[in-house]
């Protein structure tokens, strides 16, 4: 409140009292004479019990006008006091009640200027900012740790599955080789082409005639021949059938392998590509995270900081002048900054230091 | 593609069946086609038995034979008789060989498939067994 508007005020207070003004310079003032005005002291008593003539405040032997007390009643109460009375002097009843009130209320102000500085100056009013932004801080935590749990759970699960679905595989291949192995597809290994037994020469025959067997032995010997040529080339059909199979077998050996090998490789592959989104999505989540935070405390401090301008300006509005409190630097990381972003508070400065240094401020206007 | 053994094992089974149920109609017709050879075998000899005689009497009502008589005709075609019946009786053998070797070899390509059947049967069993496992695990990995 500005020295004009108090001054209206009080003008209105008075005016409000309907006291006439009785100065000095009144050609009716005699301080030799004290000035009785009873029917002014009547109305006041009417209308504020609480200072008339037999209430308690009065039989301290308050008087108005702030007089040295010498009387007692309303008489001598109502007299203008004496010349030291200091600032009153010459002041009406209505004056000095309005006066009185002004004073309440300018103290009353002065309170509330104080409590207000204190509660600005001392950065109590970023205490519970100061609550939101640990609880962020600590969500973030939480959060953060979550995250973490999230992703080892994924790479323990990637890597049972990766397990299991290569000890499946393997498996079912050792089987194929097993079998593979405990049955070479080679028929044509046992099988010999055989010559069948010449044929009788009839030689007891031709000898009982005295008939030579010699060309009949020849005729044998020839088809022998013949025969044994057909058995060596079907000989050589077996070798070569037994031989294609054995390649055969040795390819889908071969085979078997390679397909385990793929497999594997390929599970490997997989595994690796989930691998590589668990940790995309670990980064994602914790920028994310990031982001939220940072979201957050920017709301917070941006909170802050229009509580703390309104804050200034009601201060300065009430007369006072707002002394900015420590702001925290909250572009530092959590653990940079040891202390909790609250502003130092001088012990010093109770309330009621605080209270008195704004009266004092006050009285400079 | 899920990995269902029961299906293996009819497969196993319907080329097991097969494979059987063909060998011994096989086996059956090789033992039949023995017993026909055998039996054509015994009635050429018989009927080399029977004609060996007639022959020998032939050249002798001819006066080719007989007490101090040697005639080479009756010599050489005595000879051409044997010769005749140990090429016949040659022939028939290696054709019977031949048969035999046909469906020794036949019942040994028709072994080789079988078992190229069953080793591709497990090929495919094993196959299968892998993408099922890789499936499993891209199912627990939530990516199907």
């Amino acid at each position: 409140m500005s020295i004009a508007d108090r001054e209206e005020r009080k003008q209105n207070l008075v005016k409000k009292a309907g006291v006439t003004t009785f100065r000095v310079d009144n050609p009716q003032y005699n301080p030799a004479k004290p000035v009785v005005l009873p029917p002014l002291i009547k109305r006041i008593t009417s209308q504020l019990p609480s200072i008339a003539p037999g209430a308690p405040e009065m039989k301290a032997g308050a008087s108005f006008g702030g007089g040295s007390g010498s009387g007692s009643g309303a008489s001598s109460g109502a007299s203008s006091g004496g010349s030291s009375s200091g600032g009153s002097g010459g002041m009406t009843a209505a004056e000095a009640l309005a006066l009185a009130k002004f004073n309440y209320e300018k103290e009353q102000d002065a309170k509330k200027l104080a409590g207000l500085s204190n509660f600005y100056t001392s950065g109590q009013y970023g205490t519970g900012f100061d609550k939101l932004l640990n609880m962020i801080t600590e969500q973030g935590k939480v959060s953060d740790a979550a995250v973490q749990n999230a992703y080892t759970s994924a790479l323990k699960n990637l890597s049972e599955g990766y397990d299991t679905a290569k000890g499946l595989g393997d498996k079912g291949y050792s089987a194929l080789n097993a079998y593979l192995a405990a049955n070479p597809n080679n028929p044509y290994a046992g099988m010999t082409a055989l010559v069948g037994t010449p044929a009788d020469a009839l030689s007891n025959y031709l000898s009982a005639y005295g008939v030579s067997d010699l060309p009949v032995q020849g005729q044998i010997q020839a088809d022998q021949l013949q025969a044994q040529q057909g058995a060596a080339n079907f000989q050589n059909l077996i070798n070569t059938l037994g031989a294609i199979a054995q390649q055969g077998a040795a390819s889908r050996g071969a085979e078997s392998e390679m397909a385990q090998l793929l497999f594997n490789t390929g599970l490997g592959q997989e595994r690796a590509g989930y691998t590589s989104q668990a940790e995309n999505a670990r980064a994602q989540a914790l920028a994310a995270l990031q982001q939220a935070m940072f979201q957050s405390r920017f709301n917070v401090e941006q909170d802050r900081m229009n509580l703390a301008n309104q804050l200034a300006q009601a201060i300065a509005a009430a007369g006072g002048t707002a002394t900015p409190p420590t702001i925290p630097d909250e572009t530092k990381k959590p653990d940079e900054t040891k202390k909790p972003d609250v502003p130092p508070t001088n012990p010093n400065l109770t309330p009621r230091v605080l209270a008195e240094l704004a009266a004092r401020r006050r009285a400079e206007f | 593609m899920s990995y269902n053994p029961a299906a293996y094992e009819a497969r196993r089974r319907a080329y097991t069946q097969q494979y059987a149920a063909t060998g011994a109609m096989n086996s059956y017709a090789n033992f039949l086609s023995q017993q026909r050879g055998a039996r054509e075998r015994q009635n050429m000899l018989r009927q080399y038995d029977e004609a060996q005689p007639k022959v020998v009497s032939a050249y002798s009502r001819r006066g080719m034979l007989g007490p101090n008589v040697r005639s080479g005709v009756f010599a050489r075609g005595l000879q051409e008789l044997a010769k005749q019946r140990a090429r016949n009786l040659s022939e028939f053998d290696q054709g019977q060989m031949e048969q035999q070797r046909a469906y020794e070899l036949g019942e040994a390509q028709r072994l080789e498939a079988f078992r190229n059947q069953l080793a591709d049967m497990e090929m495919d069993k094993a196959s299968t067994i892998a993408d099922a496992a890789r499936q499993l695990y891209q199912r627990r990995m939530g990516m199907v």
